[in-house]
């Protein structure tokens, strides 16, 4: 069983591993893996042990918090009470109810805000309790686990804040008075070098304290990482400020026994400002890794937290959480959808464009779907909840999107297997540089500078950020316009794509064909040749049988009772009517039941050409008539396909339908190859035959019969508006069921891989050239020697850098909503 | 707040050991520099009339008492490089019976205090006067302006073992040629901790 956890307390990619190398070593942990962006561990455990893992991972010297196990916040706004008891009396009653975390009432408000665990306990209940106590709930409002996440984590921006504030204020004079003396900039006497080394010494002990204590934890988490044998990045900031302190410790010694030459060896401002740099880089890398997430909270954000629903006739408000099937919802104008039903009662327009991309509301009557997360426009209606919780389809929009940033691309491997290694690396290469330095005879200050400067200047975080923000933000901006990448690995094949199969009914075309032809033969009228087809297609689910019902219907036909219906996949159907025997398919299944159709040869090749389906009816061994029907290409498709080529992909058709049809509909459309006559179980063989070609194949499709095909192809897209079963198999789920959104779909996925590979690029550049460069390297040849202090700068820049690379793809807009697309098809 | 306090305590001991006096290490180990200076025999020096006196083999003295300090040196080779004494600055007085350049504050004869009393005394009122050059690990006292005693706290491990200072700005502007002035050299000294400029300098060792 998969479950995931919230990470607290990382500082680098090395953090990630110490995580995953905890979790992994507990019993039954198949897979852990964690995303150093996201900060979420996911566990793949038989059996699940939560506590275990928690446990083991607070052991590792880090957080875990269980997915669900996030607080909310509810505050209720209570009528009836008097003095202080009553406020005391409510908030015992609260406090003593399960999954209460903390409860407090004030009596001056009139408000009771309540922490608690969602999942174990409700709004419904704190009312509830308050009135049997004999107060009145008058209003409430809550703030959901996504709110208490951000919540959470801007409080977390603050205090970072506040410590980086804390830090540079300290910094700046510390770095001025160390600097002033040396570069003549105006120093009081009393603080002077030459004049009281002692206390100028001193003075910087006294402004570097607190930049160690807003930088407290570098030490801490950076220790404790390293007596377990596991440093990080923090344990190289710690090595590398505490070298400089002890060491200007020393010479403060030095100084008050006397030897006053000592003052030249003083680092408590390389220490002070190494520090505050790194936390200013730091503070900004969790602001840019913050928005890498805005995606996936506007998602969250579009479910209200609340609903009123009808209970025992009267409006009731409660937690969403706690909303159930067959509940009956009611929504007011402006009120946002909870979770998904069907309307009962009243009339509106909807806005669902957050999830189809269908800017204009839909109208919404009796008998319609309603989706979570929609905006009712207009009028009031109740509905009738049918999914609720993580059913929604907003919910598992949500899944897929964070499953999707949970799961590691290929491309991180490498990163991966470097940050394993790379600060115990990086501790021997500042150990080896600095005796290095010393045996050749430099001095101890000098061996020292050499020493910091490598542990400053190495970056484990860049290596660890370059793939998980790129992908985070690939995958929230291509949900964010309904591009649903499932995994890093689909993300990351995607780029690859050189063909493009593309199932025609439904995909191309809008999937609901309708009559278009009836040909009757021999003593046969038009009127018998639709009777007896639709009557044998009435039990079919077929789109195809569907339009000869329905055409069948709209022409006032009545139709006739069948008996021994049977679907032959790919061929027709037969069914037994008024006596008579119908078959109703294609010449493959006429044949085989040995009716002669040569004569129809001509109708069906000009109905063909017209892009028609013709289906030939025998009755009683006999070629009664044809029935043809017509599926409507969508408006994009053939922007889509041109787009396709333009990108140098080569776009293959598919589709059950005979040659004829299928090039008519392929014409239509752009596209030059064709696979026709394919059967549902061949589809899968031909996305085979063309990955034997040495291409790489993308299947687009929407049906049950594509999912095979869909798992087949090195990447499988589903049409949002296709079958469960189809955005299952998928590794890419199109929500708007446009084939623009193909391209935009592996224009993202290059663009995200381009970021990544600059990333990475970049990551391993730095740590390449860097580490030599502060080691001294260029020293030997003659060159300057790396300042610690521009170490520091240069490492918080390079991973500021890497995410704030990543947040270009934000940039990113699909074809569907660019103005070129718009120009395109307005000329079509 | 709990967390503020250890933060405040430690901000504090180095501002209490500041405040106690005893993080003055360029007075207390100055002083005592001062004194072995002032006690090998080779430097010269003698305390007479609450005038500590340190004198140079050409002639040129420093003087130090509770309330200054000066140069007292010989006109001679000033005059011969060309300096017009008509034309020196008011800190500067030629005392042409004694043929002497008077550099720095009047010097206050008086008392009978000893060469410790006579140098504490002075750095109660003109102690940022003294200080510590780190590049050649000497102490320093300022004279008249940017002129400078300088003593070797390790005479045992330098060659300048005391130095005499002076700026040569105002008596250029009097008609020195400060290159030709003999038994002073223009050399660039440090005069801060990054920058260094022209000083008419005259050194001897002492060891």
């Amino acid at each position: 069983m998969k479950h995931s956890f919230t990470i607290t307390g990382m500082s680098c990619s090395a953090c990630a591993k110490a995580v995953e190398r905890a979790a992994g070593k507990l019993p039954g942990v198949t897979e852990a893996s964690v995303n150093f962006a996201t900060e979420k561990l996911t566990v793949e455990q038989e059996p699940p042990d939560e506590a275990a893992v928690v446990n083991a991972v607070e052991k590792a010297g880090y957080g875990a918090i269980p997915a669900g196990g996030e607080t909310s916040e509810a505050i209720l706004s209570i009528g009836g009470m008097h003095c202080a008891a009553c406020a005391s009396s409510i908030e015992k009653g609260l406090s003593k109810l399960p999954g209460v975390e903390n409860s407090s009432v004030n009596l001056a408000t009139e408000k009771a805000m309540i922490r608690y665990r969602p999942d174990q306990t409700g709004i419904s209940v704190f009312r509830d309790t308050i009135e049997k106590l004999g107060f009145s709930v008058v209003e409430t409002s809550r703030r959901g686990a996504a709110d208490s996440e951000r919540e959470r984590k801007k409080a977390d921006m603050r205090a970072h804040l506040f410590r980086v504030i804390a830090a540079c204020s300290f910094a700046l004079p510390l770095f001025y008075l160390a600097m002033g003396a040396m570069l003549d900039w105006p120093i009081p006497d009393a603080l002077h070098p030459m004049k009281y080394p002692l206390i100028f010494a001193l003075a910087q002990v006294t402004l570097l304290v607190p930049i160690v204590a807003a930088g407290s934890s570098f030490f801490t988490v950076g220790t404790r990482a390293l007596l377990r044998l596991s440093p990080n990045m923090d344990s190289l900031i710690a090595i590398g400020t505490t070298a400089a302190m002890v060491y200007s410790s020393v010479s403060i010694y030095r100084m008050a026994v006397g030897d006053l030459a000592a003052m030249n060896d003083l680092y408590f401002e390389t220490a002070g400002v190494i520090l505050a740099l790194v936390m200013l880089g730091k503070y900004f890398e969790a602001r840019s890794k913050g928005q890498t997430s805005e995606a996936i909270y506007r998602l969250m954000e579009l479910a209200p937290p609340t609903a009123t629903v009808l209970r025992d006739g009267r409006e009731v408000e409660i937690d969403a959480a706690e909303l159930q099937m067959e509940d009956l919802v009611i929504i007011k104008p402006g009120g946002r959808i909870p979770v998904d039903g069907v309307l009962i009662e009243g009339s509106s327009a909807v806005d669902e464009s957050m999830l189809t991309g269908e800017s204009i509301p839909v109208d919404k009557n009796v008998g319609d779907r309603v989706t979570a997360g929609s905006i009712n426009r207009h009028g009031s209606f109740v509905f009738r909840a049918t999914r609720v919780g993580d059913d929604t389809t907003l919910s598992r929009l949500i899944r897929l999107v964070e499953e999707a940033q949970a799961r590691k691309a290929p491309i991180a491997r490498l990163a991966d297997i470097v940050s394993g290694y790379f600060v115990p690396v990086v501790v021997i290469i500042a150990i080896v540089s600095a005796a290095a330095w010393l045996l050749s005879g430099s001095t101890l200050p000098f061996a020292l500078t050499v020493f910091i400067a490598v542990l400053v200047i190495a970056c484990p975080c860049a290596l660890g950020l370059a793939t998980p923000t790129a992908i985070m933000v690939g995958t929230g901006k291509g949900a964010e316009y309904g591009i649903l990448i499932k995994s890093g690995e689909a993300l990351e094949t995607a780029h690859k794509v050189q063909t493009v199969v593309l199932d025609k009914t439904g995909t191309i075309t809008e999937g609901r064909p309708v009559l278009a032809a009836v040909v009757p033969f021999a003593e046969f009228t038009e009127e018998d040749v639709l009777r007896l087809a639709a009557s044998a297609e009435k039990g079919s689910e077929h789109p195809l049988g569907e339009a000869v019902v329905k055409g069948a219907e709209e022409r006032n036909i009545v139709l006739l009772p069948s008996e021994g219906f049977t679907a032959l996949p790919g061929m027709g159907v037969e069914a037994r009517i008024g006596g008579r025997d119908v078959v109703l398919g294609n010449i493959a299944l006429l044949s085989g039941r040995g009716i002669a159709s040569e004569g129809a040869k001509m109708v069906l090749e000009g109905l063909s050409d017209e892009g028609k389906t013709p289906m030939l009816l025998g009755v009683d061994g006999r070629l009664a008539g044809i029935v043809a029907v017509a599926d409507t290409v969508k408006p994009t498709s053939a922007t889509a396909v041109d787009r396709m080529k333009e990108m140098g992909l080569s776009v293959v058709m598919m589709t059950g339908d005979n040659e004829r049809t299928a090039r008519s509909i392929a014409r239509q459309v752009g596209i030059d190859r064709v696979l026709s006559g394919v059967l549902p179980d061949g589809k899968a063989g031909e996305v085979k035959r063309l990955q034997q070609e040495g291409r790489v194949v993308a299947m687009v499709g929407d049906g049950i019969n594509d999912a095979p095909a869909l798992v087949q192809a090195d990447v499988g897209i589903a049409i949002g508006s296709g079958t469960d079963v189809a955005i299952e198999s998928a590794d890419i789920v199109l929500v708007h069921s446009d084939l623009r959104d193909i391209p935009s779909a592996i224009e993202l996925s290059q663009r995200t891989m381009r970021t990544i590979r600059q990333n990475l690029f970049w990551a391993f550049f730095y740590n390449i050239i860097g580490i030599p460069v502060a080691a001294g390297v260029l020293h030997i040849f003659g060159g300057p020697l790396l300042n610690p202090i521009y170490a520091a700068l240069a490492m918080s820049f390079s991973s500021v850098s890497v995410v704030t690379n990543a947040l270009r793809l934000k940039s990113f807009k699909p074809l569907r909503l660019s103005s070129t697309a718009l120009k395109g098809e307005m000329t079509k | 707040m709990r967390k503020i306090f250890p933060i405040l305590v430690l901000m504090a001991l180095p501002l209490v050991w500041i405040a106690s006096g005893k993080a003055d290490v360029v007075k207390k180990f100055g002083s005592v520099s001062f004194a072995e200076m002032m006690a090998n025999p080779r430097s010269g020096a003698s305390v007479s009339d609450g005038l500590v006196s340190v004198t140079g083999p050409d002639g040129q003295v420093f003087l130090l008492w509770e309330s200054g300090t000066a140069f007292l040196i010989p006109a001679g080779p000033f005059l011969e490089a060309g300096l017009d004494t008509s034309k020196l600055p008011g800190n500067i007085i030629f005392d042409a019976a004694a043929g002497t350049l008077l550099i720095g504050d009047a010097p206050v004869r008086g008392g009978d205090n000893a060469l410790g009393e006579i140098f504490n005394s002075f750095l109660k009122t003109k102690r940022p006067a003294l200080g510590y050059h780190g590049a050649m690990d000497h102490f320093g006292l300022d004279v008249g302006g940017e002129g400078k005693f300088e003593w070797a706290i390790r005479p045992e491990k330098n060659d300048k073992d005391v130095v005499f200072i002076l700026d040569p700005r105002p008596l250029e502007r009097a008609g020195l040629r400060p290159l030709e002035v003999k038994g002073w050299a223009l050399l660039d000294l440090d005069v801060t901790m990054n920058s260094k400029a022209p000083r008419l300098a005259s050194l001897f060792e002492i060891r």
